[in-house]
């Protein structure tokens, strides 16, 4: 029922049906590839990079109610640290603590939103910074349950048939479908406006009887919780947590998935988690060069596309469709 | 008792007083016309009244009932539509979306049926529902911005300066809809504007609103024609 719901919506928006047919290759073809390429390393790469696609569109949530978080990899751990402590010093099931991966950042969520949802433009990005230092300090100092900087090692697999890449990517294929989908469909719903209309003018939202804060709360707790997800599936996918694996970089990390890949729709993120996780190890010959070519793809990314790889694309459509580029 | 009483309200921005005390009775399907030039305090009055300005001392009551302390959700809940000043749109909704979002605190059941009454009052919205808002002419905006308002099925309704930067024809049109809501609804209007003589046309009580004080009040007929009020407010 949900499926055809997402039709109607999605058709009333104009979208056509080449475009759901396009959609239909794509899944195909994410299904399909493993059964003819099994090589570890692509399936450890794809599995990485749809994880990432969770964390990047939870993200993306946070933006679209107009606020840039650079401390979203705190939640992130939080997710990975609850689910890794659950599972191997509470000996708790996957299906247990993996909820509670998502529950965990979602109540902290709950907490700091109000206090730091207040603030707007720089002062928030500043104190979303600090809040992540502040929880990436706390897993490395408070030794006694999180290991410190050496982290948790041996984190078992969600289940024994999970154990090889193959199977795991298909898991979180499926995980990343869900939560994405959580994402996609709050954003087409009658919520996903209120969200548009938050960002586009608060004053005026608020004056329409919207209650902002509120509102803003729910959208980050939400978006919180599903980035604790993946980090529960990260860290039961590579097995062990580290503080280090938390830090500002990670943050950023999820944040230039969103502007590389583009913040105009869901699409963005998806398309900039991919292709952060596969061009690092692209970019693996030049070692030396990896964090400098990284930045230059960036810049150049930022200078000429600023709608991101999703405008990219579509330019590159536009111009192959009408080759002359002519300008509308 | 009056459907909204302000008793000297004085609203402050820091060390700065916007108004000084305004005193204010609004009656049931009213339209009082709050006229001053810019930065007499007609908006820090209307704000107040939303909980969107800091009330520093006075009160504002709706039926009898305090509405200090609450939010803007919550007046709106109460019965108080605001459409605030320069035509505000969510420019990049649809005029659909646009009306959605006023319609927040309307029940879901009851939202098609006010959009039909609404899109009654302003045909030219409902031919372009999917129109993104930002689009629309400056005349167009100005509808959906009280529109969008009047979702929220209002029974006191605040427009702030309506009639700001558009074309005299439309400006008149605006007028004739104003009167023409108010009276279907039965709704109370506050009407605050610079262009007072437009105003207090639409308005059965005039109250003149200079320095962050009410300096006159009374019909609008007697205002309009008193010598004094025309040189000293109405700039003729």
């Amino acid at each position: 029922m949900m499926t055809t719901r997402v039709l109607a919506m999605s058709a009333s928006a104009g979208v056509s049906r080449a475009r759901w047919a396009w959609l239909a290759a794509g899944a195909v073809a994410l299904l399909v590839w493993p059964l003819f390429v099994n090589e570890p390393f692509f399936l450890h790469i794809a599995t990485l990079a749809l994880l990432y696609t969770i964390g990047a569109a939870s993200l993306h949530l946070v933006l679209r109610i107009g606020h840039l978080s650079l401390g979203h990899a705190a939640f992130l751990g939080l997710g990975g640290y609850t689910s890794a402590l659950l599972t191997t010093a509470l000996s708790w099931p996957f299906a247990a603590a993996f909820i509670a991966s998502g529950l965990v950042p979602a109540v902290v969520a709950l907490i700091v939103g109000p206090i730091v949802l207040r603030l707007r433009g720089v002062y928030f990005v500043l104190i979303t910074f600090t809040f992540g230092e502040v929880v990436r300090l706390v897993f490395t100092e408070w030794q006694s349950l999180t290991g410190g900087a050496d982290g948790i090692f041996r984190i078992p697999p969600p289940h024994a048939l999970l154990a090889s890449k193959r199977a795991y990517y298909y898991f979180a294929l499926a995980m990343a479908v869900a939560c994405v989908g959580v994402v996609a469909r709050i954003l087409a719903s009658q919520t996903g406006r209120f969200i548009d209309a938050i960002r586009e003018g608060e004053r005026l939202a608020q004056s329409s009887g919207v209650p902002i804060l509120r509102f803003k709360v729910m959208v980050f707790a939400i978006a919180c919780g599903l980035v604790g997800l993946q980090g529960s599936l990260l860290a039961h996918f590579i097995t062990f947590v580290a503080p280090g694996a938390y830090a500002f970089n990670e943050s950023l990390n999820l944040l230039v998935m969103n502007v590389i890949g583009g913040m105009g729709s869901l699409t963005g993120p998806l398309v900039g988690a991919v292709f952060l996780t596969a061009l690092p190890e692209f970019l693996r010959g030049w070692v030396e060069l990896q964090r400098f070519l990284y930045g230059v793809v960036l810049i150049i990314v930022m200078l000429f596309v600023p709608g991101g790889l999703v405008e990219l694309g579509r330019r590159t459509i536009a111009l192959v469709r009408e080759p002359e580029g002519r300008d509308a | 008792m009056s459907l909204l009483e302000l008793d000297d309200v004085e609203v402050r921005y820091g060390s700065v007083r916007a108004t000084h005390g305004i005193s204010l009775r609004v009656e049931e399907a009213e339209t009082v016309a709050l006229v001053g030039s810019n930065g007499a305090g007609k908006s820090s009055t209307l704000k107040a009244i939303m909980g969107m300005a800091p009330v520093a001392r006075g009160g504002v009551r709706l039926d009898g009932v305090p509405l200090n302390g609450l939010r803007p959700s919550q007046v709106v809940r109460r019965g108080v539509g605001y459409s605030p000043e320069g035509r505000r749109v969510f420019p990049m909704l649809s005029v659909l979306d646009n009306l959605r979002t006023g319609a927040f605190t309307l029940p879901r059941a009851r939202f098609t049926a006010r959009l039909e009454q609404v899109y009654a009052y302003f045909p030219r919205l409902k031919e372009r529902p999917g129109q993104l808002a930002g689009s629309l002419s400056g005349g167009e905006q100005q509808m959906l911005a009280i529109a969008r308002a009047l979702m929220s099925c209002p029974r006191l309704f605040l427009l702030d300066e309506p009639s700001l930067g558009l074309a005299p024809v439309i400006v008149q049109r605006i007028g004739e809809l104003i009167t023409e809501i108010q009276r279907s609804e039965g709704l109370a209007v506050i009407l605050a504007e610079q262009n007072a003589l437009w105003a207090m046309r639409l308005a059965q009580r005039t109250a003149v609103i200079d320095l962050g004080r009410i300096q006159l009040e009374g019909p609008s007929e007697q205002l309009r024609h008193n010598e004094d009020v025309r040189r000293a407010y109405l700039g003729t």
